[in-house]
């Protein structure tokens, strides 16, 4: 999911929305909030979490839009107020000793919509192996970019990157089984 | 084809995944490997779906005007519920007692049965104003409408209906259903329930106004939440919380009944509240994101929209009773080993009696094993979960011995742990599974295993079956999890 590339009209409307402009920050919002969402909800474990982190992010761009100088496009600049809240929001999960355990659900499932299936992937993985995995593959952050947004360094990112792969590696390979187990899958 | 054969797909595919060069010949080499390998294939589809991951009943619309409506509040109470939930906690605590005195206040108007005094709305933010006065509001396509001034009642169709009936108050309403709207006024607004089942997500509300729903049974004032409140066909009442808490009075009681989020109860019922089943949380959730222009989710038309509301409420009126049954039973009993448990067969004959076409019972029969276990998984993508356990279990007793029949008995133990409310159930189909034979889904079958120990709340058994886990299965996803929820039982 590459950012769009920024131009002079996203300096322009920022400006107005941190002038408080109704009709920019209608804009910036409903232009933002797919992408915010869904790297909410790719980044945080349950609906009711990313949802919450969706709005805060959402509303932390409009507030902060005075400081959009267009050095990147306008989505990657707001994809790092998103991490940011998620990062935080996970953080604050962990510290109220909420763990991901009551969100685990089986590998066997009975959906064929393939976002469903890596949702449930993505599901299983602790939230640093899923945050280093979806801005590289679903966002396409580069290493180092991912290292800053995740203040870690690059060789960390690297190591989780290649854990998480594996780890979805594993499960992938494991249903297979099970597809072949059950008819559902063919042999090529 | 083997692990050892896919590795250097595998290393080629993890290099260029941390950013390293890859030649044109090694991503020939890729193509061709998976042209001729499912497992990598399946894999590299994977890596590419990633992009299309997530999204799946995020209150989108809802989201974009709270936030808007924030960005422009200064003051606390009136941002939306989950930026009000981040504040620091001693501002929550303040915010909290207004709001729990806003519901007793409303608690006691009800006991008291106070004449209800028309008093203006105060207004949020500059898209709302007072039912009483207001024209009607256009707001942006997608979003639920504003109900019109002089609306008095509301009734869905044929297809669910959502409406912004108050400053910060979304009600949606299941097909067939239908509520009035005439004392929906500040400070205390009522929404009259008459028929059918409706779900309300409030944001935190002006101090000193209260919002309820009322039905002949009782009324279910909200504590700033989302929460449901049903008229079954059979004439019961349930209310369900989803997030935040309600105070539930019954109607000529002056006895009251804090529901907590995930909770449910009937109203006027004794019991004490039951946990919310994820079948009902998702189908209110499914309701509160239904949007008009946006019907057919999967391909679905009005009228099979309403068809399935019905086929979820008969459901639901089952569902809906607290899972005394298996539950309870499974409490009461003494603690078994793990290889002690009850056998399938003993708790899973009557389903498959009752259900299983004929042919499924034919000897040797694994053509129709394969059917009933596709059948199961169209219907649990339907979300029909009771007639998939029937088909997972007419699958088993058709080939109970085969890959299928044992794959519908983990697939059967999943579902009914995951979406029916029972682990006891969900036990004996795992135990089922492991007492055989361990097959390729020892590892899910086992995983399951401890799952629903844990929903049993056999503490020791659940401990001695990750113990077990993990000496068997040390590396992967599922072993860090049990490491964690394994240390978390040692500092209990």
């Amino acid at each position: 999911m590459p950012a769009p590339s920024h131009t002079a009209e996203d300096l322009q409307l920022m400006a107005l929305a941190a002038a408080a402009d109704p009709t920019a920050q209608r804009l910036v919002a409903t232009r933002l909030m797919e992408r915010v969402q869904r790297l909410s909800r790719s980044l945080l474990q349950n609906n009711a979490d990313a949802s919450d982190a969706s709005q805060a992010s959402l509303l932390e761009i409009l507030k902060s839009a005075g400081t959009f100088r267009g050095e990147s496009s306008l989505e990657r600049w707001a994809d790092r107020i998103v991490v940011r809240t998620a990062l935080r929001s996970a953080a604050k999960r962990r510290a109220e000793g909420t763990t991901m355990w009551d969100d685990i659900e089986m590998a066997v499932h009975g959906s064929s919509d393939p976002s469903v299936i890596v949702r449930e992937y993505l599901d299983r993985l602790s939230e640093p192996a899923r945050t280093v995995l979806v801005l590289r593959h679903g966002f396409e952050y580069s290493i180092e970019e991912i290292a800053e947004l995740t203040a870690v360094s690059p060789n960390t990112v690297k190591d989780r990157l290649l854990r998480a792969r594996e780890a979805i590696r594993r499960i992938v390979r494991r249903e297979q089984l099970l597809d072949t187990a059950s008819g559902r899958g063919g042999a090529r | 084809m083997r692990r050892a054969e896919c590795q250097p797909w595998i290393d080629i595919s993890d290099r260029e995944a941390i950013g390293e060069i890859v030649t044109d010949e090694e991503r020939r080499f890729q193509r061709t490997h998976e042209a001729t390998c499912k497992s990598c294939a399946d894999e590299a589809a994977v890596w590419r779906s990633l992009d299309g991951a997530s999204l799946d009943s995020v209150l989108d619309e809802q989201i974009l005007e709270q936030v808007l409506l924030a960005a422009r509040a200064p003051r606390v109470e009136d941002a939306p519920s989950s930026i009000f939930r981040a504040l620091p906690m001693r501002r929550r605590t303040v915010a909290g007692v207004v709001l729990g005195a806003c519901a007793l206040a409303a608690a006691i108007a009800v006991m008291a049965r106070r004449p209800h005094v028309a008093v203006p709305t105060a207004s949020i933010g500059e898209h709302f104003v007072a039912p009483a006065v207001a024209p009607p509001q256009t707001l942006p396509s997608g979003t639920p409408t504003l109900a019109p001034a002089t609306e008095t009642r509301i009734a869905a169709g044929t297809s669910p209906t959502c409406r912004m009936i108050s400053p910060g108050a979304t009600a949606c309403l299941g097909a067939g259903s239908e509520v009035t709207t005439a004392r929906l006024v500040s400070p205390r607004r009522v929404l009259d329930l008459v028929r059918g089942r409706v779900v309300v997500s409030l944001a935190p509300q002006t101090p000193g106004t209260s919002f309820g729903v009322a039905t002949a049974a009782g009324t279910v004032t909200a504590v700033g939440t989302i929460f449901s409140v049903e008229i079954m066909a059979n004439g019961d009442t349930m209310a369900r919380c989803e997030r935040g808490e309600v105070v539930v009075q019954p109607t000529g009681s002056g006895a009251e009944q804090r529901l907590l989020a995930g909770e449910q109860v009937r109203i006027g019922d004794a019991h004490a509240a039951a946990p919310l089943t994820q079948h009902d949380r998702r189908r209110d959730l499914a309701l509160l994101t239904y949007r008009e222009d946006r019907p057919a989710a999967r391909g679905e038309k009005p009228s099979e929209i309403a068809e399935r509301e019905e086929r979820s409420s008969a459901r639901n009126e089952k569902s809906a009773e607290p899972p005394r049954g298996s539950s309870e039973a499974a409490r009461t009993a003494s603690e078994p080993s793990p290889t002690a448990m009850t056998p399938v067969p003993t708790a899973t004959p009557a389903p498959v009696a009752a259900t299983a076409p004929p042919r499924a019972a034919e000897p040797g029969a694994r053509a129709p094993a394969r059917d009933l276990l596709g059948r199961a998984r169209a219907l649990r993508t339907q979300g029909a979960f009771r007639e998939a356990a029937d088909s997972y279990r007419a699958a088993y007793a058709s080939d109970p011995h085969g890959a299928e029949g044992r794959t519908a008995l983990v697939a059967l133990g999943g579902l009914l742990l995951s979406e029916l409310n029972d682990p006891a159930g969900a036990l004996a189909a795992f135990d089922g599974y492991l007492n055989e034979r361990k097959g390729v889904l020892a590892q899910e079958a086992e995983f399951g295993r401890i799952r629903a120990l844990r929903a049993l709340g056999r503490y020791e058994s659940e401990k001695a079956a990750i113990q077990s886990f993990l000496v068997d299965h040390p590396e992967g996803p599922d072993a860090q999890v049990l490491r964690r929820r394994l240390e978390s039982m040692g500092a209990k």
